[in-house]
This record gives structure tokens, sequence and C-alpha cells, in this order.
């Protein structure tokens, strides 16, 4: 009897590790061909498929959304192979889990180009991971889209091969500037996370306000591993602000615990927050403004936007939930954008489809992706506020008086 | 004043929370003798699966921290028997054990983003409704509840572990495995009772922090680090010693965050250990266990 439950116990317990071992991250890529066109006849394609290699956080501390980002891109595989693919061959798509590891990130990009020998490349969304491999896919002459948002990202480096379909978070400012006037702005305070793309944002806002004359009464920083917040909010709240830039990258909770300590201003966030900060958030969640190309539905029937709601219905189709974060937008633009150019190059010839990024101007889900200025798909955006359950435009809202209510020092 | 007050308030809530995870590492080293690594991941699963049978099944509180803890127990115990006891029985050494501990709060981290997600989500309220001004901020009911439960759950382990007999015997069984066996301990049941009750103490730290912090599949990692810090810092094996080194662990960082920089305190947190070790190497309760590692 000892025996067999020893016996049972044991085998359990390597069912788990099995099980462990499926979930973890794994260098080994994971293919998808999503309804690859067919010929005439209905056989199988003969034609040597168009391989784009992707690389995400699919593990570790950075895998939040990864898995809706994968989803953006199977479903634009998915339209492109059945509206005949890269002229003519059907896509596949290699994808390796970075584990969110920059060294990881770097290792794939030279297994991508050495080894896979892919035509195109959608990196990770991370910007330090971008910032880790890109070189690498650029050395190789490996058409690039990227999709993180970090806006140092592309002016650091002179990448011929690299693009991007997400918004420049430098290009955001510029919501703000008119806005901080009308809202009679004298003091901010930022509290922000020590990733590149928190950072980069945090610089911008501080060179705003100097330009602005706004003094930045507390900066604060937290990291990744930090689940408490108090003593950083606290310092913000004793500065007595005007209104707080909010740089975290997950901020349901620093808001749950800024509105805590008693603030109740307009708190600003870098991009549209994801749906389960709303969810940790709730109550406390309103007042937070933002800028973004797009904002997440809870019922399909909110969305105006053709274009916007096709996608939605597919999306719906496929996995019977909307989407709750806008990385799904990304994925889905970053593929169409290299599709629009495929076709402008008629060739899958790598120099021909970087070539021909340089002339895309065509819709994407957050607007029009146009690359013909320079290798910034998006340049302008919207901003909102979430109020009442609801997206408000943030500059209508703010002329109808909308900010009285949170005003801080009067 | 205020700012004062807040931090203390702060303080107090995250090193008794770091107070209760530093108790299932020492509980763990009392017992067994080992260093179980994976304890801030079965901190994770006993949050998660609190979340499944409070919010998402909407099962009484009570009832899902009793469904919680049995299920974690069990846990420890299978992970006791089904790893732990077979290295050992294969003469693997305490270094190689303590590795594989490692291993298996990765395993489990996967696994739990396989189950649960990756999203982070809210753990409801346990008691709607109620908002609680303590000094002039408000403070949530499950923070009080969790600094009580803290302070309750040393006290009965340390009295459990010093005052009853199974607590003598999994002290002796870890101490001297052979000579506890050759005056009728089960070591091997022994030990296995010991990780669970352990899973089960960390269970309760996940199940209660939840609320407070919200539930992701790294809530365990991200605070695993100071707890352990703090359980040396307290004396590694020493229940009141958890609790205090877990307390001086939060006050040290919330403290420097609030009137130095948020930027350092984990560096000076983590000097302050260091230090303090070279003065007092057997923490602040003078427990000599680690010295035998």
């Amino acid at each position: 009897m000892k025996k067999n439950v020893r016996m049972v116990l044991s085998l359990l317990v390597a069912a788990v590790l099995i099980l462990g071992l499926v979930g973890c991250g794994t260098s080994e890529p994971t293919a998808s061909t999503a309804s690859a066109p067919a010929t005439e006849s209905g056989s199988e394609n003969a034609l040597e498929p168009y391989v784009i290699g992707a690389y995400m956080p699919i593990t570790g501390t950075n895998s939040t959304w990864s898995f809706i980002l994968e989803r953006g891109q199977d479903l634009a595989i998915e339209e492109i192979n059945a509206n005949g693919g890269f002229n003519g061959h059907p896509v596949e798509i290699i994808r390796y889990d970075t584990t969110s590891s920059n060294e990881e990130a770097a290792k794939i990009a030279v297994r991508l180009v050495e080894v896979d020998k892919v035509d195109a490349c959608l990196p990770s969304p991370m910007s330090n991971e971008i910032k880790a491999s890109a070189n690498t896919l650029n050395n190789a002459h490996i058409p690039t889209i990227v999709v993180g948002t970090s806006a140092t990202l592309l002016s650091d480096a002179n990448w011929d091969y690299v693009w991007r379909t997400a918004l420049n978070t430098d290009f955001t400012m510029s919501a703000w500037e008119s806005a901080f006037d009308e809202m009679g702005v004298k003091t901010v305070a930022i509290i922000n996370s020590q990733e590149d793309v928190c950072v980069a944002v945090t610089q911008a806002m501080e060179e705003l306000c100097a330009e602005k004359g706004i003094e930045i009464v507390a900066k604060e920083s937290i990291d990744s591993a930090d689940t408490d917040f108090t003593a950083p909010l606290a310092n913000i709240v004793s500065a007595k602000p005007d209104l707080v830039c909010s740089y975290a990258l997950e901020p349901g909770n620093v808001t749950v615990q800024l509105r805590r300590l008693g603030y109740d201003g307009l708190i600003i966030q870098r991009e549209l927050p994801a749906a389960n900060d709303f969810e940790i958030a709730g109550d406390d969640s309103r007042g937070w403004a933002f800028p973004s190309l797009y904002v997440t539905y809870t019922d399909i029937n909110d969305c105006d936007i053709p274009y916007m709601r096709s996608f939605l219905e597919k999306y719906q189709a496929a996995y019977g939930e909307l989407p709750e974060y806008e990385w799904v937008y990304r994925g889905y633009d970053a593929v169409m954008a290299l599709w629009e150019a495929s076709k402008i190059a008629g060739s899958n010839d790598k120099e021909a489809i970087n070539e021909a990024l340089s002339q895309v101007v065509c819709d994407g889900l957050g607007g029009t992706i146009d690359f013909t200025k320079s290798h910034e798909g998006y340049e302008s955006f919207g901003s909102f506020v979430y109020e009442d359950g609801k997206f408000k435009e943030f500059n209508t809202w703010l002329s109808a008086g909308g900010y009285d209510a949170y005003k801080q020092n009067d | 004043m205020l700012k004062f007050v807040t931090l203390f308030i702060s303080a107090t809530i995250l090193g008794c929370t770091y107070g209760l995870i530093s108790l299932s590492y020492s509980l763990i080293y009392k017992s067994s003798g080992m260093m179980a690594f994976v304890n801030p991941d079965l901190m994770t699963w006993g949050a998660f699966l609190g979340f499944t049978f409070y919010t998402l099944m909407g099962l009484p509180y009570p009832i899902a921290v009793l469904l919680t803890c049995v299920v974690m127990f069990c846990m420890g115990f299978a992970i006791q028997k089904g790893v732990v006891r077979n290295l050992i029985k294969r003469n693997v050494t305490p270094m190689y054990i303590t590795l594989t501990m490692f291993a298996m709060g990765y395993i489990l981290q996967n696994l739990s983003q396989l189950i649960f997600g990756s999203v982070p989500r809210k753990f409801d309220s346990i008691i709607p409704g109620l908002k609680i001004q303590l000094a002039g901020i408000q403070v949530q009911p499950e923070a009080i509840i969790c600094v009580g439960v803290s302070l309750l759950i040393m006290a009965l382990l340390q009295f459990f572990m010093n005052k009853t007999k199974l607590g003598t015997a999994m002290r002796a069984a870890s101490m001297d495995p052979m000579a506890a066996e050759s005056v009728g301990v089960d070591v091997s049941l022994i030990s296995g009772l010991s990780w669970g009750l352990s899973t089960t103490v960390i269970a309760a730290a996940g199940i209660l922090c939840g609320p407070i912090y919200s539930v992701s599949m790294v809530l365990g990692a991200n605070l695993g680090a100071k707890a352990f810090a703090g359980a040396v810092l307290g004396g590694y094996g020493n229940m009141i010693g958890a609790i205090i080194g877990g307390l001086a662990m939060g006050f040290i960082e919330t403290f420097v965050s609030g009137y130095i920089s948020s930027d350092y305190k984990s560096l000076i947190a983590y000097i302050v250990l260091i230090l303090f070790l070279f003065v007092k190497p057997t923490g602040i309760m003078n427990e000599r266990a680690i010295q035998d590692v």
C-alpha cells in the first residue's frame, strides 16, 4: 500500500515536472502557416513559404501580454494567406520566447538570421529587447518592423531596415503642450518604472516641463520587482502636485495605492492601460488621461471605425472575446504593413521589400500607416480621458470643463 | 508627521507580508534543514488558488482559505515526498537539493502561467465597501488582517515547534534523522508534514496579499527575495526572528524610499543586511541553525 502511494506520488511529481517543462520558456521555435493559400487544383501550394521570424517574452516577468500580440500577428497572417500570401507565397511565422531576457533576444536574432534564414522579422515589443537584438537584423538586411514605443528606439541607431508601426512616446508630448496651459498646470509629479520605454517618456515629460516652466515637485522611480509603492507615492502626495504622470508598466496597482493616499487629481498615463489595469484600479481609474492610437472595446457596437470593426469581428470569431489590450492591434498592423510593402515591391526579395516599405501608405488599426516621411509609421494619435466608465476625447472633455473636478491647487 | 505615519503603517504591512513568507522559509529550515527557495512561487499558487475559489467561483472567503490551505498542504507534502525525499535517498548533497528548489520554483511559475495566465488579476476585497481610516490615510481591511494573521501564525508556530510533541519531532528529524528514527519518529512522514505546514503558511500569505497587491505570476517572486533576507536578518530558522526580520526589511525599504530615494531602497536594505551579519552572523534572534549549513 505504502509503495503504491509512493508510486502515485512519484508519478504525480513527474507529471508536474513534464507539464512545467512544457510551460517553460523554450528556445525551440513554433511555426504557423495559418490557412496557407491553395493552388487551383486544391492541392498544397508548392511555392516556398515567406518566412517571418518573431520573438517576444512568452515567459518571464514581461510576458503578460505576448499572447495577445501573437493573436494579432496570427490573424493578419491568416488574412494574408487567404488572399494570396506574399506574392503568391504562403506566409509562415517562426516564434521564439525571449524569456523576458535581453541576452536571449540577442541570441534569437542571430539564430533567425543564421539558422532560420528568415525573410522578415517582427521583434519583441519590449524596447530593451529590441535594442539588444535589432542591430543583428539590420546588419543582415532583414526588413524588420518593431512595435515598441520607446522614444529612443529608432533615434539612437540609424537602422535602414528597421521600421515602426507603433506610436513613438516622444510624439505624444504634443498632446499635453496646450492642455497644460489650458488647465493652468504649474507643478507636476512623476513616478516611473525603470524599463526603457518608461524612462524615455519620463525624459520627454521632463523636457516638456522645462520648456513650459512647469516645476517637477516630485520624481520617483519603481522597479518591476516592487509590489508596494506607498513610500514613493507618499512623497508625491506630500509634494501637492497639480497632476501626476504615472509612467509605470502596470499602472493599476500604482493608481490604487495613490488614490488610497488621498490623491484624487488627474493621472497621465503613457498609453492606453490594459483591461486588467482598469479591472485592478476599478473606480480609481477615473481621471486617467492618455494619448493613444486606439481604445479597447467591451462591446463591438461601440466601435464605429469600419476597418477596426472588421478586425474586431474577426478577432471575436477566432477567440470568442474582444481584445483586452492594444498589443493585438500592433501585432496586426506590423504584418499588414509588411504585406503592403510586398505588394508594392512585386517580389519577396528582402532589398525590394525594404525599399518598398519607404513607399507604404496604408490603412492601419490606429489610422494611416505612412512610411514615406520616416521609419515611424504613425505620427498622429488621439488623447483620451477615462471617466464614468467611458473613454472621452480629451480636448472636448477639457473644453467642457471636465478638469474642474480634478483640480488640486486652486 | 502625516508622511511619517503613512510610511510607518505601510512599512508594518509590508514587513508583516515579508514576515509571513520568512516564516515559511524558517519553518522548513527548522524542521528539515532545507533552504526552500521554491516558497515564493508556492505563495503565487496560494494567491491564484484563493483567487480562483473566492473571486472566480464565488465561494465564501473562509471556505476559499480552507480549500486553498488543503490543496497547498497536499502540494507541499507531494513536493517533499516526490522530489526532496527521493533526492535525499539518492544521497544528493544539500547544495544540489537547494538548486532543485530553484528549478521547482521556475517550474511552478511557468505552470501558474500555463494554468492561470500571465495577466495580473484583481482579487476581490474580503470585506467589500469597508474603508478604514488610520491616522488620516485609508488602509485596506485586508492589510490589517494580514498584520494580525502574521503575528498569530508566528505565535502559533513558535508554540508548536517548541511546546508540542509533533514540533519536537520535526526539530529532531531535522537535527539528526537517524537518532530520531531510532526513538520511533517517522522521519519521512514528519518531513512531509513539515513541508505541508510550511506550504500552508505560504498559501495563507498569498491569499492575504492577493487583495492588497492583486495577483500575478510574479507576486511571490517579487516579495520572496526580501522575505528571505528578512528570515536571515531575524535569525534563519527562528519564528519570532522571521517576523522581526521581515518587519526590519519592510521598515528599511519603506523609510529609505520615503526619506532618501526610492532608487536606493534595495541597495541600502541589502547593505544593512550584510553589515548586520558581519556584526551578528546568527541574526537578531541569535539563531545558530544557519551555521550548520
